[in-house]
């Protein structure tokens, strides 16, 4: 039999297929799906009363983000700790591939359904509310908004779960909701470091903040997290 | 002479406070060598650094001559089997192997196929497509093997392999392990349990308190120990003329009788091994039997972890 | 004559004292008082590491000495907006139960870090055939569960406004005016202790119906940020009183409520009176600790029939 060393990338990959056939398994792949119809029902009770307008899609967008606090918790924040915590970890760093690859792969299997739950919910709202409150636009708009902004949440808890793995999805849930989301909705130039911020902005929903301030708050969180969570990889022991 | 395989110079690793392994020079040949201690002596530890998944605090250590910590290459000829039962159990044992085959460079191709082989080495072919969660420890203990030999490691590193497993799957395991090492790879096996290790190899490495305290061929450590006491148990059919026979020599310390037998204590045993021997033949003695109850592994690792041995050490 | 003979010393007898297993013949605590030990290792666990208990502590320490509090609230246009029977309030009197909305967010995090985690804790790692493989009733795990998280809620929620509220009446002009604001006392006990009950019980019951610890966190915090805005926001279309399902929308509706202050602006519209509040807190910690008990009465039967 020929083994090789695999490259970075190559583990990323297949980290990145076993993660995803990991969640796909367990409990959070169906929490996950269930959480993402809950901000539905806030476009429904708006049908159902007869009071739609543009106001409520903000509000179907607003409350659509609110996953952003839990759902990369669930999934990115989990499935990381889990595997140091659990010691699993010692099947990986075993083995002849770089740690920076455990972080990615475990980032790029998991967030694509840490994606697309927001998305389908914002659909369904948007599908719910009609052109009444919301262009097709505005979905184009809150679409990208929200998956920029799970990238970036994701990036954060993948962070807070290789720093505090035994309180990762408390520490991620808390960080995102308390200190995130307040931060982000001051009026004051600090919002610019939150992921709640730019996902707003890139949604429309940012008042005077510009689309390109958003885009680089979300790019540099997202590199900013995933750089500090490779760190911490590579050093863990 | 072979190049030594793992490689360690002045190496310690401590967790904040606590001693890990302590100021280790360690060099391991090929062969299966059995790492002994007690709970908590740093076997754990060592296996860990020589795979790779820990950084020495201080020295080196290093595996077929390079630092298993940063280099995947030396990764690449390490099969670990980490001491706790904890696996993927959203996987059936087939997936699981295969993923980890692939994760340690087989291809992507051929990933199921070794998978398949090492399980069956196992003897897991009849449950590899159940998930892990269902498995019984011993069965979780023969797929985590399967994983470390499914990429056909040089170095297999086995933390107590068979904690937990029933005596028939511990049997099976000890003979798969044999076999491996008979097929030419260096496997370094830790166990508390002293006749797991005996069963396996005569070549020990004692460790306690972060420090080897003793290594190579079981006999010779037990020979090297000369100032202690060893016992010799005779049964035959007149004993106590035996130990009458015997009462006089001056390297025997001690006599003691039993039923059926007697058991003598002497400082030199090959000496009294051959005026064993005399006597017999000399005096028409009927044996029935004769054993060293301080040649297996317990005795000796009684001696050197018990208060004499930690004065040896601090020697 | 025969010589008299030295007394011969007493030959002293030969004991073995045997240090194996013996039976423990000692005092027992009766079983009606297990739940205190359970109480305690609660506390004790929370307490354990710096991001269990501790930084809600903090929290609830800085947001009762204010400062920083103080200089936000005071920045904030609804504050000067408070009303009282039509009039405008005093800021001193409106920042005790404004200060719940802080404190809920403190006993939020106590949730996250302590309180939806401890029983799918116990249930993923086998702790149940532990406990009730001794003469501890589901009853004593609930009711010590319950009363250490009380006990722990009650640092955030219940001492941080009783200290308030005495800091208060300490600063009342006259005698009459401390004597007028006695009542404080109890509207701050009440507050607290409904808030405690509530916090301490919701996590603890959706923690035993998940049974697995990362999954019943995610659940609780979806339920406390998505779930309870999407009732005030059904409450709001439908019937008011809906949205006193959301705890931390009760909490200060009470505390509102019971001040007699008027919440300018759009939270307003999320206040609920005194009573649906009150009724809405002390319900849910009843169902919760209902669920509960029936949870794990279950689970302690199957824990010690599977253990062998």
């Amino acid at each position: 039999m020929t083994t090789t060393t695999l490259t970075g990338w190559q583990a990323t990959a297949a980290l990145a297929r076993l993660s995803l056939k990991r969640a796909a398994r367990g409990k959070a792949l169906w929490v996950t799906l269930a959480l993402s119809l809950v901000p539905t029902l806030y476009a429904i009770a708006f049908r159902i009363a007869d009071r739609v307008s543009p106001d409520r899609w903000e509000g179907a967008v607003m409350m659509t983000s609110l996953l952003l606090t839990v759902i990369p918790p669930i999934l990115v924040a989990s499935s990381i700790a889990d595997e140091i915590d659990d010691k699993t970890s010692a099947y990986l760093w075993s083995r002849a591939l770089p740690r920076w690859s455990i972080v990615l792969g475990k980032f790029l299997g998991l967030v694509p359904i840490a994606i697309a739950a927001p998305a389908v919910a914002v659909t369904i709202s948007f599908a719910v509310l009609g052109s009444a409150a919301a262009s097709l636009t505005d979905l184009e708009r809150a679409l990208a908004a929200l998956a920029l902004g799970t990238i970036a949440a994701s990036a954060i808890a993948a962070m807070i779960a290789t720093l505090m793995p035994r309180f990762a999805v408390a520490g991620a849930v808390c960080w995102l909701l308390l200190i995130d989301a307040p931060v982000g909705a001051l009026d004051l130039n600090l919002h610019v470091i939150t992921a709640s911020f730019g996902a707003r902005t890139v949604a429309g929903f940012g008042g005077d903040a510009s689309l390109a301030s958003a885009l680089i708050s979300l790019a540099v969180l997202t590199a900013g997290g995933l750089a500090i969570a490779i760190r911490r990889m590579e050093r863990i022991e | 002479m072979s190049a030594p395989i793992v490689v360690a110079e002045r190496c310690s690793k401590w967790y904040g406070a606590v001693l890990g392994i302590s100021d280790i020079t360690w060099t391991m040949g090929g062969g299966v060598i059995g790492l002994l201690g007690p709970n908590g002596a740093g076997k754990s530890t060592l296996m860990k650094l020589m795979s790779g998944l820990l950084r020495p605090s201080r020295g080196t250590i290093k595996v077929h001559g390079g630092d298993p910590f940063v280099d995947p290459l030396v990764r690449r000829r390490i099969g670990y089997s980490p001491e706790h039962e904890t696996t993927y159990d959203e996987l059936t044992g087939r997936e699981l192997v295969t993923a980890l085959a692939h994760l340690a460079g087989v291809p992507r191709a051929q990933a199921p196929a070794a998978a398949v082989a090492a399980l069956e080495v196992m003897g897991m072919q009849g449950a590899m497509d159940r998930r892990v969660k269902g498995y019984s420890k011993g069965m979780r203990q023969r797929t985590k093997l399967a994983a470390t030999l499914a990429h056909d490691p040089d170095l297999l590193i086995l933390d107590e392999p068979l904690t937990g497993v029933d005596p028939i799957a511990r049997a099976e395991i000890i003979t798969k392990i044999r076999a491996l090492a008979k097929a030419g790879k260096t496997i370094v096996v830790s166990s508390h349990v002293l006749y797991e290790i005996e069963a396996l190899t005569e070549d020990i490495a004692v460790i306690y308190r972060g420090q080897v305290l003793a290594e190579g061929n079981l006999y010779e450590i037990r020979r090297l120990i000369d100032h202690h006491p060893h016992r010799i148990r005779v049964e035959c059919d007149r004993p106590r003329a035996l130990a009458a026979a015997l009462a006089g020599a001056d390297h025997v310390r001690r006599i003691t009788m039993e039923r059926k037998a007697v058991v003598i204590e002497t400082e030199q045993p090959d000496r009294c091994y051959d005026e064993l021997a005399t006597a017999m033949l000399d005096s028409d003695f009927v044996l029935r039997g004769m054993t060293s109850p301080d040649n297996n592994l317990g005795a000796v690792f009684e001696y050197l972890t018990g208060d004499r041995g930690r004065a040896r050490a601090s020697e | 004559m025969t010589q008299p003979t030295e007394a011969a010393p007493p030959v002293k007898k030969g004991v073995i004292h045997d240090i194996g297993y013996a039976r423990y013949a000692g005092e027992r605590r009766a079983p009606s008082t297990l739940w205190r030990v359970i109480m305690r290792h609660q506390i004790a666990h929370a307490w354990k590491t710096w991001w269990r208990w501790k930084p809600a502590i903090i929290g609830a320490v800085i947001t009762t000495v204010v400062c920083g509090v103080i200089m936000y609230v005071s920045a904030d246009s609804r504050i000067s907006g408070l009303t009282r029977a039509g009039g405008p309030l005093a800021f001193i009197d409106g920042t005790l139960a404004y200060s719940f909305g802080f404190y809920n967010k403190f006993a939020f995090l106590m949730t996250m870090t302590v309180g939806a985690a401890v029983v799918a804790r116990d249930q993923e790692t086998g702790a149940f055939a532990f406990y009730f493989s001794r003469p501890v009733r589901a009853r004593d795990y609930v009711i010590g569960k319950v009363a250490g998280m009380v006990v722990v809620m009650g640092t955030i929620l219940l001492a941080g406004p009783l200290l308030l509220a005495a800091f208060r009446i300490g600063m009342a002009g006259d005698t009459k005016t401390m004597i007028d604001l006695l009542p404080w006392l109890g509207r701050a006990l009440t507050v607290g202790l409904l808030a405690s009950l509530a916090y301490a019980t919701l996590p603890l019951a959706l923690s035993a119906l998940v049974g697995k610890r990362t999954i019943s966190l995610a659940v609780w915090a979806a339920y406390y940020v998505m779930g309870t805005s999407l009732l005030s926001v059904v409450g709001m279309l439908t019937w008011r009183p809906l949205a006193a399902i959301d705890p931390a929308n009760a909490v200060v509706s009470l505390a509102f409520g019971l001040w007699d202050i008027d919440m300018p602006g759009r939270d307003k519209n999320a206040l609920v009176g005194v009573v649906p509040a009150a009724i809405s807190l002390a319900a849910q910690s009843l169902i919760a600790v209902g669920l509960l008990y029936n949870r794990v009465s279950r689970q302690a039967a199957g824990a010690v029939g599977a253990s062998s």
